[in-house]
């Protein structure tokens, strides 16, 4: 092992310990007092105590998604930014996470679920493959940022008008005002149930999208080179697709639209990795689910009993850094 | 002879005036009201005094048997979405609207010469039975108002007797966790009935929404939720399904019809009969 691999491990351990610690504190998040000790005994001894139920059935599976979705958009955003080489990239700038929360949202709201229990996360998986697919004839090959960018507020335009239609015309008087929710995101009461619901699909896109960390390597020394190296472009494209496709379709199915994630992470992390993009993946997973997870742990303590979205603290951190991005990458924009 | 023609005319002609004039006021007060409403809690008073063949319009929730208490009553009425131009060609002799309905239609109507009737609705169970009366002399009914009044008031003094029984702790949820703390109708509901209401003892002034944790912490008796079955599919509703409220302790569930409560009318003397009806809570252990 090379001097510079162990000095990266040992920086992605540190993350890990980090993301860690992000958990059981926000463990200790919440609207009501709770003694983390205590909670826990009771849990493990199999009492179904009050402290025991807020913990297993309220906060655990609050704080396994925010770790998940978390993990998942950074991944996700940084595979983008490795495959477009293109430093704007993220799911929800693209419209690949309001493409996703369109095929939640008719899923759910026009009772799919009651003919086939995985309805909304396979809708939104579908319709987040749409979404990828639509960038890549829009923006895929030798295109501009420019013209990815402008291709993805289309795409999130579009995308956010049909959720605002299908919402207004679905039978339940609830839908209307659960736009925000879609729109902004949120992890606030959701069960264990929606862990098991999306776990399964978001395994198996991380894991096509981790195999795709030396294509995306050889990819930074241009696509040519890519292919004399022996990577088929289109076997390693469908299987990145299908990949951002599956885990971001199951985190938008049960935490909605969350903007951002994919964008900072990458960023704040690529220099740990050494700019190779395919040891990114590992660094912006680890590192997007500490920053769900701190932004989750921000919500519950600025406002514990009025719900705040979860989006908004994310749109908060990455809208300014988006803008810092468009302005010191101006000349390389043109 | 001309001038006593004419004066037996002018007579002639005087008698005739005053009979056309008191048969027109005779048969003014036998005409009934034609009443039209856009809101839902006006539709419940309007269905409640005024016969169906008069009643012109009400507002779009009138049937909704989640929303409408009087439902049933108001099948085969034309409906409205609080819209002047759907009114005005009812030509209504009254139109009955609140604070909260649309303001224009208001307007527009008051400036085509409709009569318009901008309800202050009732607050509290005393307003509500003040009110009874009140907007059955409006709506034509005086005698019918009068004694729907006196029948609620006979009820409640009845509740209000044996409402020193403490109950128990009860808490409203509604999906998304929407309940009523402190000055708010169901509170009033639930402390009529002889229960101690969860929101207000956890501070909630006016209504809101509790979290799922603060449920758990302080579990309820008696957990009061919706009736409602038809289409459940929305994340709001979802929240009363969540597994952590499958193992609140001992306790007690309900279900009332949201129609019951929802506006401050007759009906909700109904709603806390049924709550002063339970068994009290059972003495749990420590």
């Amino acid at each position: 092992m090379t001097d510079q691999s162990t000095q990266q491990n040992k920086y992605l351990w540190l993350l890990l310990l980090v993301v860690a610690v992000l958990f059981v504190i926000a463990l200790t998040a919440g609207p009501t007092a709770l003694s983390l000790g205590n909670a826990l005994d009771d849990m493990f001894s199999g009492s179904n105590g009050l402290d025991a139920t807020i913990l297993r059935d309220i906060r655990l599976p609050r704080a396994l998604l925010a770790l998940m979705v978390g993990a998942t958009l950074g991944v996700c955003g940084a595979a983008m930014q490795g495959l477009l080489r293109n430093p704007l990239a993220c799911p929800s700038v693209i419209g690949i996470s309001n493409g996703a929360a369109l095929g939640a949202v008719v899923a759910l709201y026009f009772g799919w679920s009651g003919l086939f229990f995985l309805a909304v996360p396979f809708t939104a998986i579908v319709s987040a493959g749409i979404a990828t697919l639509l960038i890549f004839l829009l923006a895929g090959r030798d295109a501009s940022v420019t013209t990815l960018i402008l291709a993805g507020v289309a795409i999130n335009a579009l995308g956010g008008a049909l959720i605002a239609l299908a919402l207004n015309f679905a039978p339940n008087p609830y839908a209307m005002s659960e736009l925000v929710y879609w729109l902004l995101g949120s992890l606030a009461n959701r069960s264990i149930d929606d862990v098991y619901l999306a776990l399964p699909f978001m395994l198996v896109g991380w894991i096509f999208l981790l195999r795709s960390s030396d294509y995306l390597n050889a990819l930074s020394l241009g696509e040519d080179t890519a292919h004399s190296l022996g990577f088929s472009p289109h076997r390693e494209r469908t299987q990145l697709i299908l990949g951002v496709a599956l885990c971001v379709g199951a985190a938008v199915a049960v935490s909605g639209s969350i903007g951002f994630v994919g964008l900072v992470v990458p960023h704040l992390l690529r220099p740990l990795a050494n700019n190779e993009p395919g040891k990114l993946l590992s660094f912006a997973a680890v590192g997007g689910a500490a920053l769900v997870l701190l932004a989750d742990c921000a919500v519950q303590w600025l406002s514990p009993w009025q719900e705040l979205k979860l989006g908004v603290i994310t749109s908060l951190v990455g809208g300014p850094f988006f803008l810092y991005l468009i302005l010191s990458t101006r000349n390389s924009l043109q | 002879m001309h001038a006593a023609h004419y004066r037996s005319s002018f007579l002639q002609r005087c008698v005739t005036a005053v009979a056309a004039m008191i048969m027109a006021l005779h048969s003014a007060q036998a005409k009934p009201l034609r009443v039209a409403s856009i809101n839902l809690c006006t539709d419940q008073y309007v269905l409640e005094f005024v016969a169906h063949a008069d009643i012109v319009s009400l507002s779009h929730l009138s049937n909704d048997a989640d929303y409408s208490a009087l439902w049933q009553r108001a099948e085969n009425i034309p409906r409205n979405h609080g819209m002047a131009e759907e009114l005005l060609p009812l030509k209504p002799d009254l139109v009955l609207a609140t604070a909260y309905t649309p303001g224009s239609a208001v307007q527009l109507l008051k400036q085509q010469g409709v009569r318009v009737e901008e309800i202050d609705l009732p607050n509290t169970i005393d307003e509500m039975i003040i009110f009874t009366e009140k907007i059955g002399a409006l709506l034509g009914k005086p005698e019918q108002g009068k004694q729907l009044s006196a029948t609620l008031r006979a009820r409640l003094d009845k509740l209000k007797a044996m409402q020193h029984i403490q109950r128990g702790i009860a808490l409203v949820y509604a999906p998304n966790g929407y309940t009523g703390g402190k000055n708010t109708l169901k509170d009033e509901i639930l402390t009529t009935a002889g229960w101690r209401n969860l929101a207000s003892e956890l501070g909630m002034d006016g209504y809101g929404n509790l979290p799922l944790e603060a449920l758990l912490s302080q579990p309820p008796d008696l957990l009061i939720v919706d009736d409602s079955t038809r289409n459940t599919n929305s994340l709001a509703q979802q929240l009363l399904n969540h597994p952590a409220l499958r193992n609140l302790p001992n306790h007690q569930t309900i279900k009332l019809p949201t129609h019951l409560w929802l506006c401050a009318t007759p009906q909700l003397i109904d709603a806390i009969e049924q709550l002063a009806s339970l068994p009290e809570k059972t003495d749990k252990s420590p």
